[in-house]
């Protein structure tokens, strides 16, 4: 039970400081713009206004969410160590593994946050343009914050093994290349010399982002079932579970210089 | 001798820079032992090993080879974090915090239980002189500020054993006296203390004895006067009245008024007592003995 609590004073912590930093003041104004383009919509199109504002709103809140993960995941312990924040943290009661863990669910809930923000704009756009916020939406909502936090943890993981450039780039790049996995798999066919294998390693290895692409059926109104959102989230908690687990094992040996 | 609060028995560790070809530096095989109530010196020049040997000691550096012990415990078990305070050279902060937020995220991670845990941080903060700005932003505390705070966050949990790398260094001399006095009262309090510096003068002062570091090596432990040899021979010194020589001087001091003598321990008394009866004021009589610096020169008393 105390280790639950000092994973969540961790947490909370890396919490405040989204909080401190005013990263959702940033957010907030995305939620105002998206309003401000409700307006202007309704106005000047006929019928299609709440669709082009759904599409909007679920990709931007995909997007931003997108940077926070990496941007704040990238720093995530990275930061720590080359402060030496982290110094005085893990000779307390805290082993190293319930440090990552706590950041990293700090980070989740920072993400969470952000995405409510996001979307409740989006769901007050909508009720100004007379529009309304389905179930879809909401389940293609889930999905989108599943794959922020499948990003936070690989972000996470890079952050917990190598330097915090390296971690961002490998960030940036793994998230791009997990939109991209359909493509690999087939990449012998359309590049000549790469090899199949390579192309099939690489798609089992990396997370498919895809996956969790749910908008378009969500704004066309096309029935998502509940059982694909459950499938989608246990993909999500197996691959954070081995990536955090991997970050643990390699930072619970690693000098702290 | 009851258990010591500290053991270590030939802990060791390469440090090397990932991808590098140098072959890297050796701190160890280290053999040290702390008693309850005792302040322990770490000495050495800039790079001698100091704070390597902190951070092997408390699991931030994972040695090769050695076995510690803190407070009872294995360094490798969990047992000993909860009675074992640290303050880092120069610690760094969540400066989005206030001091007393930053304080009770220390105190939660010992799941102490809030209202008792409020009422410990105001205390700690008041004892090390933040209470007046613990409700300021870490960020905008002055470096001494910082180091107070660091200090504070290293008693939270109440610690046996207090293990502080540099904890004077960079502090202006109020400061420096603060935290020796500090160190006192601590051990008044029957806490053990770790400490490293490169300021001899402040380890003479609050030390019991102190472990000579060179080239990552413990060169040797003992008390000053172990280390440095009882003194048998005194400088006197003193001021002599305006208005008339004193026979003890030589030709060559006569016009000077401030007069230093050296004699041996069989003359100190008498030496002393001629001074005083001849109108002169004393200032002050000191060991002459070799010095610690002597003792951290390879090509001096420092042996290696």
């Amino acid at each position: 039970m105390s280790s639950l609590r000092r994973l969540w004073v961790v947490a909370y912590n890396t919490y405040l400081e989204s909080v401190r930093q005013r990263l959702f003041l940033g957010l907030l104004f995305f939620a105002f713009l998206l309003l401000a383009t409700s307006l202007i919509l309704k106005d000047i199109s006929v019928r299609q206004d709440t669709k082009i504002l759904q599409d909007i709103g679920l990709a931007a809140t995909e997007f931003f969410g997108t940077l926070i993960a990496i941007f704040l995941g990238a720093d995530l312990i990275g930061r720590d160590v080359d402060r030496r924040t982290l110094h005085l943290l893990v000779v307390k009661p805290l082993t190293r593994s319930a440090f990552i863990l706590g950041r990293y669910l700090g980070l989740c809930l920072t993400l969470l946050t952000s995405v409510l923000l996001m979307i409740s704009g989006l769901a007050l756009a909508l009720f100004l343009a007379r529009g309304s916020f389905s179930l879809g939406l909401a389940q293609a909502t889930i999905a989108i914050y599943m794959q922020l936090c499948l990003t936070a943890a690989i972000a996470t993981f890079l952050s917990s093994t190598s330097s915090r450039a390296l971690a961002l780039l490998g960030s940036t790049v793994l998230a791009m290349l997990g939109r991209l996995t359909d493509v690999l798999r087939n990449a012998s066919l359309i590049l000549e010399g790469f090899p199949d294998w390579l192309g099939r390693a690489l798609y089992l290895a990396l997370p498919n982002l895809l996956n969790f692409d749910l908008k378009t059926r969500a704004i066309y109104g096309d029935a998502i079932p509940w059982s694909l959102v459950a499938e989608l989230g246990l993909y999500a908690i197996a691959y954070i579970v081995a990536l955090l687990s991997l970050a643990a094992i390699a930072f619970e040996r690693r000098d702290l210089k | 001798m009851s258990h010591p609060v500290l053991a270590v028995s030939g802990a060791s560790k390469l440090i090397r820079t990932p991808f590098s070809r140098k072959p890297g530096f050796r701190v160890g095989p280290l053999d040290l032992s702390i008693a309850k109530a005792e302040i322990v010196g770490l000495i050495g020049a800039n790079g001698a090993g100091k704070t390597s040997t902190i951070k092997l000691l408390l699991g931030l550096l994972v040695p090769d080879h050695g076995r510690i012990e803190l407070a009872g415990a294995l360094s490798t078990t969990n047992g000993w974090r909860s009675k074992v305070g640290y303050l880092p050279e120069q610690p760094a902060f969540y400066d989005y915090l206030s001091g007393f937020e930053f304080m009770r995220f220390m105190g939660r991670l010992f799941d102490m239980d809030r209202k008792g845990l409020d009422a410990r941080v105001d205390r700690l903060l008041d004892r090390v002189g933040l209470f007046e700005s613990r409700h300021r932003a870490i960020r905008t505390y002055s470096k001494g500020m910082l180091q107070r705070l660091g200090l504070a966050q290293a008693l939270i949990n109440d610690p046996e054993l207090l293990i502080m790398d540099e904890p004077m260094s960079g502090l202006d001399p109020l400061g420096r006296r603060f935290v020796r006095d500090l160190m006192m009262e601590l051990r008044s309090e029957g806490r053990s203390i770790l400490f490293s510096t490169h300021i001899i003068p402040d380890a003479e002062y609050v030390c019991d004895r102190v472990a000579l570091m060179r080239g990552g090596q413990l060169v040797a432990v003992g008390t000053f006067d172990e280390l440095l040899g009882i003194p048998t021979e005194f400088e006197v010194v003193c001021v002599r009245p305006a208005d008339r020589a004193v026979s003890i001087t030589s030709e060559a001091d006569k016009e000077l008024r401030r007069i230093s003598v050296r004699v041996n321990q069989s003359e100190l008394a008498s030496t002393i007592g001629q001074f005083v009866a001849q109108g002169s004021q004393l200032v002050s009589v000191s060991p002459v003995r070799m010095s610690v610096e002597d003792l951290l020169t390879p090509t001096k008393g420092g042996g290696n």
